[in-house]
């Protein structure tokens, strides 16, 4: 997918840090010489609970700093899968997690193993962030912002090059998760 | 040359790097959601600033301890929402009285009460205005960008030096928790008030004399010049004091200290004005919508415009007949069930005002102003 403005929702549950990512996709198109808006909705619960972050990536002034149209979903929880299955137009990309209840896979509805990552990561010892992972998926698909620009955000965010290289390779493990998928535009 | 420093910051950083650069240097405050991010803010920041941070026991102690901090000469900020601002209003009316200069930024949230904690509303317009007992005067300014949350912090910290006044910041959830681009000022850029300093012998300073602008210099505790800070209704040098006159005179002065000054405080954004016979008057977040909503319906040829109010109290009511001076209806969409429909109402009453409301912790869309605006036809 390759547009100008973008409409992203990153959706699931307190505490997956589905607003991290949408600060970090956020500040990559600042980077990249973009506007870009990110908002959050979330419950009072600080682990649990519908949560979802909005982000507004554009060449020109963004007026409405939420998501109208959403152009790409990503779904990390059953709740936030159920929310969005079935509600948004043919055109909108929906990534969710595999291992969900309730999806339907169809044309751009891609269910994708990020918890699976995960744990077969864990299992050599490698802690990898879901959250990454799916983000990762997000920017493999929808050519969003330039990767230089994400991982320059990485780097001003975490002092640790190490830090950044986890955080680094999480999102590559997730684009590597879409690589042979292609969906028209 | 020191560049501007570009940043992508919620409203909340924001409103945090505004006080900053106002050189506000101390922070008392009691964290709530969604303000939460200015108080954890102010205690990493200050005490590398010089300044200082108090985690109080509760909302009253806070601004209570704001108002003791600024008769010292500090200029100094609090934070709160809904539930927080509730408990304020006592000491908001003492910073009143006692002309004491102070930020209170209340983020809002739905409510009443504890209401919805995580969910924005734009409902304390009137309880900024009236929540503190008695005939007064407040100052409140509306962000509805980051930047206008950094801009408008810094331009709140001036009005409260130079009218001696509590100026309040009405943000709301949506604009201080998201995050959007902000050019922040390099040193020297934005022009900083300070309050004014008794200018004659400590002998013959009154704490509550005024020039002729109706502000009286304002001395700090511990200055040979002597301070003097009531809250009860008191004479120039700072004493209560119930005769009626003096009474009607130092209501009478409070009042218009900044009533009589609404053209300087006041500001008002507009957009497409200049053939509208439509206008949105809104303010916050859903002037952002609103402005989305013009947009599309520009593009399909329809004369709408839009006034962004910055500032809500002193209410700017003559910048505003002003504007829509050609425009043949207004439409005032606000999420509450309907506060400022009425000034303006009250201000353009040769107008046909339409009143669009939501009030159940979701934000306005565009779509729905766009089919307001289409009922209202």
């Amino acid at each position: 997918m390759c547009k100008k403005d973008w409409q992203v929702i990153l959706a699931g549950e307190g505490g997956q840090g589905l607003v991290f990512i949408g600060a970090l996709l956020g500040e990559a198109a600042i980077v990249d010489g973009k506007n870009a808006s990110q908002s959050a909705s979330y419950t009072i619960a600080s682990r649990g609970g519908f949560t979802k972050a909005d982000v507004v990536i554009s060449d020109e002034e963004i007026s409405f700093p939420e998501v109208t149209e959403p152009d790409v979903v990503l779904a990390l929880s059953a709740g936030s899968l159920e929310r969005y299955c079935d509600t948004l137009t043919p055109k909108s990309l929906l990534l969710y997690d595999s291992t969900l209840e309730g999806g339907t896979a169809g044309k751009n509805r891609i269910p994708l193993p990020f918890n699976e990552t995960v744990r077969n990561a864990a299992a050599e010892g490698r802690k990898v962030p879901l959250n990454l992972v799916g983000l990762g998926a997000v920017l493999g698909m929808a050519k969003i912002v330039a990767w230089d620009a994400v991982r320059k955000v990485l780097e001003n965010r975490f002092s640790s090059l190490e830090v950044v290289q986890a955080n680094w390779d999480a999102l590559q493990s997730g684009a590597a998760l879409v690589k042979d998928i292609k969906i028209e535009d | 040359m020191v560049q501007s420093e570009v940043k992508f910051i919620s409203g909340n950083e924001a409103c945090a790097e505004g006080a900053f650069y106002a050189q506000a240097r101390f922070y008392a405050g009691y964290p709530i959601t969604p303000s939460s991010e200015i108080a954890q803010i102010a205690s990493e920041r200050l005490p590398t600033l010089g300044g200082c941070y108090v985690q109080m026991e509760d909302e009253i102690a806070s601004i209570a301890a704001i108002i003791g901090a600024s008769c010292c000469g500090v200029k100094s900020f609090t934070a709160t929402s809904g539930p927080g601002f509730s408990l304020m209003q006592e000491n908001l009316g003492v910073a009143i009285m006692g002309e004491v200069p102070c930020v209170i930024i209340n983020v809002q949230r739905s409510g009443p009460s504890t209401g919805l904690a995580t969910s924005p509303a734009q409902a304390d317009i009137m309880q900024c205005r009236w929540g503190t007992h008695g005939d007064h005067a407040i100052i409140a300014l509306t962000p509805s960008s980051v930047q206008e949350c950094y801009e408008l912090t810094i331009r709140a910290f001036n009005l409260s030096e130079k009218y001696r006044s509590p100026v309040v910041i009405l943000s709301d959830k949506t604009v201080a928790q998201m995050r959007e681009k902000v050019i922040l000022f390099t040193p020297g850029e934005v022009e900083l008030l300070e309050r004014k300093k008794p200018t004659g012998s400590p002998g013959e300073y009154l704490s509550f004399r005024p020039d002729d602008d109706g502000i009286p210099p304002m001395a700090s505790f511990g200055d040979p010049h002597l301070l003097r800070i009531t809250s009860s209704t008191h004479n120039e040098q700072g004493f209560t004091d119930d005769d009626p006159s003096n009474a009607f005179t130092l209501i009478r002065r409070l009042y218009d200290k900044i009533e009589d000054n609404a053209d300087d405080i006041t500001q008002i954004k507009t957009y497409f004005m200049e053939d509208a016979e439509t206008t949105f008057i809104t303010f916050g977040i859903t002037a952002r919508a609103a402005l989305n909503a013009v947009h599309k319906l520009r593009e399909e040829g329809n004369k709408v415009g839009l006034i962004n109010l910055l500032t809500m109290w002193p209410f700017p009511a003559c910048k505003i007949k002003e504007a829509v001076a050609n425009c043949r209806s207004l439409l005032v969409p606000e999420m509450n069930l309907g506060q400022l429909v009425r000034e303006v109402e009250r201000a353009c009453c040769a107008k046909e005002v339409h009143s669009y409301t939501k009030s159940n912790g979701k934000n306005i869309f565009p779509g729905e102003i766009i089919q307001a605006w289409r009922d209202s036809l």
